[in-house]
């Protein structure tokens, strides 16, 4: 049989807008769910990894044991490492960062690097001023322009971060680090942490491999851990704890959500048509016309929930973005094409039993039902 | 004279049901059979079978015991699907509620009979459709719902649903049953052109001895059971 959708399939969900209404829209946010969810971290992965892969850095340099997700880890080290790091061969800069989240500026939890500026000028970290001056000392900041946009920030105006008031002295073009930058020294303070440092990001020699600088380091200093710059996107995604099972259970869920929805749905619309079941079987309708009747009522339901499930996963990330500008949802087409099919899968799969079980009701018994 | 073959033949006919403990027989040995082309009328009081049997000689359930013969092949022995697929190529059923599907016009009614036919090409299909309907006086009324048509127009519609596949016999389940005297006789007209013009072989019940006794023969059935005959004249 050429798949084509039968007279009835039509009729039957202008004919009952509600429950068809529900199914699409169960679809949708199934669709919506998984785009979203997926985009989200995929997209906050790809920013913040963007954003320190700009930093020019070829290597970063931590504690052994602590997070490559800079900000979620409390672990420290001297930041005498950096004289030791710049004695490694082919090493040609080093800039320790400390990293404190915070949540104050624009209510999305936001590092604040604290840095040394010339040093982390000269591993590549080059802010190019837009507004205002570079950072010097005291509590002086500077943010991003996206920040400053978002949130109205001008240079000379005060920000309260960690109970104490920051100057803004400049705004620097945004897609490098941090969102936020202040003087290493300050935050070393204010933090209860002198002469530490979370990270230290390395430049290495021109025409040095940073790999081999890397073992290098690996093999004369131990206690700490080195992560390739070139790597970084790769190394977060492996680090953060469950993110493929994140995935797995955004998707499990989405399918049992659509199955059970369209399950219901189409189970008691088979219900309420037995006697129309009834008239088709006395007409000859086979079984296989039955079921493709049923099944395609389902799948026209789930295609328009899933087309209307994508538009509806953009309008959620125009909300959340102007919302929370900071956020990033990523949309792949990988990603958008499996949340589709998984919404497909789910309605087609609620559908079979019901559809099976009106190609399998005794005509008369059908008939007869009033 | 010429001896006409029999389209379709009932041996030994019984169906029971189990109701609770108790097992209802609503079709009781009938032997019975119907001559191609002739029309036949089949009256009794409710719930003496006359449903039943119907259904049965329409494949649509199987018999306890007996066998049904349409044209020279026992239906009692063909699997569900092959009982369909007889019941799409050489049945139709006109039912006294006419059982239209209210979402699809008159049109679209016949049109889905079709696809259950198989029929392909849309527009060969439609005209197919508007075709029967103009033969059953429905022609301008096509693209209308079910429940803008009156119950004898809705009832025209279902005998041009039922006619799609041009089938060899035609079961109707009490067709005026449902209608007033006048609309009554238009379809027993559509009936008789059909039955006269075309050959058509019908089986009718009818709780109505004028409308009996426009048919050729005429059955009387009681506790599922042939109990009288009447030729007509």
């Amino acid at each position: 049989m050429s798949f084509s959708f039968p007279t009835l399939v039509r009729a039957n969900i202008f004919q009952r807008r509600t429950r068809a209404g529900i199914a699409i829209l169960a679809v949708a946010i199934e669709v919506t769910a998984v785009m979203v969810l997926v985009g989200l971290t995929s997209g906050t992965i790809n920013e913040v990894s963007g954003r320190i892969q700009a930093l020019g850095a070829d290597i970063m340099f931590r504690p052994a044991g602590s997070s490559p997700l800079l900000g979620l880890s409390d672990t420290t080290m001297p930041e005498a490492a950096v004289d030791r790091l710049l004695e490694v061969e082919g090493v040609d800069s080093a800039s320790p960062v400390m990293i404190w989240p915070t949540s104050e500026v624009s209510g999305a939890p936001t590092n604040i690097f604290g840095i040394d500026p010339e040093p982390f000028e000269r591993v590549g970290g080059e802010l190019e001023v837009l507004d205002g001056r570079r950072l010097q000392d005291g509590y002086e900041i500077i943010v991003d322009r996206r920040l400053a946009s978002t949130e109205g920030l001008t240079v000379g105006q005060e920000l309260e971060i960690l109970g104490q008031s920051w100057t803004i002295v400049g705004i620097y073009r945004a897609g490098i680090g941090s969102r936020m930058m202040v003087p290493l020294p300050t935050l070393q303070e204010i933090l209860g942490l002198p002469n530490k440092t979370h990270v230290v990001f390395l430049k290495v020699d021109p025409g040095v491999q940073p790999r081999q600088v890397s073992s290098r380091i690996n093999s004369e200093l131990s206690g700490y851990e080195t992560t390739l710059m070139e790597q970084y996107a790769e190394v977060l995604r492996e680090n953060i704890v469950g993110l493929d099972q994140f995935n797995g259970a955004i998707s499990s869920i989405a399918v049992v959500l659509s199955f059970l929805v369209i399950l219901l749905a189409m189970y008691t619309s088979i219900i309420e048509r037995t006697r129309e079941i009834g008239i088709l079987k006395a007409l000859g309708a086979s079984k296989t016309y039955i079921m493709h009747t049923i099944m395609s009522e389902s799948v026209l339901l789930c295609s328009i929930g899933a087309a209307a499930g994508v538009g509806l996963a953009y309008l959620t990330r125009w909300a959340l973005v102007s919302r929370y500008p900071t956020l990033s949802v990523e949309f792949t087409m990988e990603w958008m094409i499996y949340a589709i099919l998984l919404g497909l899968a789910g309605g087609t799969l609620g559908a079979f039993y019901p559809a099976l079980r009106a190609a399998r009701q005794d005509a008369v018994r059908a008939l007869r039902h009033e | 004279m010429e001896q006409v073959p029999s389209i379709l033949r009932t041996v030994g006919l019984e169906k029971s049901y189990d109701l609770g403990r108790t097992k209802v027989r609503a079709v009781c040995g009938i032997d019975l059979s119907v001559q191609k082309g002739e029309f036949v009328s089949i009256m009794g009081p409710s719930g003496c079978g006359k449903s039943t049997l119907l259904y049965l000689i329409g494949g649509m359930t199987n018999p306890t015991r007996g066998s049904v013969f349409v044209a020279d092949t026992d239906i009692t022995h063909l699997s569900d699907s092959e009982r369909t697929a007889l019941r799409r190529e050489r049945i139709g059923f006109v039912f006294q509620r006419f059982n239209l599907f209210p979402t699809l016009s008159a049109e679209g009614n016949v049109c889905l009979a079709q696809e259950i036919q198989g029929a392909r090409g849309r527009k060969a299909g439609v005209e197919r459709a508007r075709e029967l309907l103009k033969w059953v006086g429905l022609g301008e009324k096509a693209g209308r719902r079910p429940y803008e048509l009156s119950i004898g127009e809705q009832q025209r519609v279902a005998i041009a649903r039922a006619l799609v596949g041009m089938p060899e016999i035609l079961l109707a389940d009490e067709p005026t049953g449902n209608l007033d005297t006048e609309n009554s006789w238009q379809i027993m007209k559509v009936f008789e052109s059909l039955n006269e013009k075309h050959g058509q072989t019908i089986l009718m019940i009818t709780h109505n001895p004028e409308i009996a006794a426009r048919a050729d023969r005429t059955i009387h059935m009681r506790d599922g059971r042939i109990v009288n005959v009447e030729e007509d004249d």
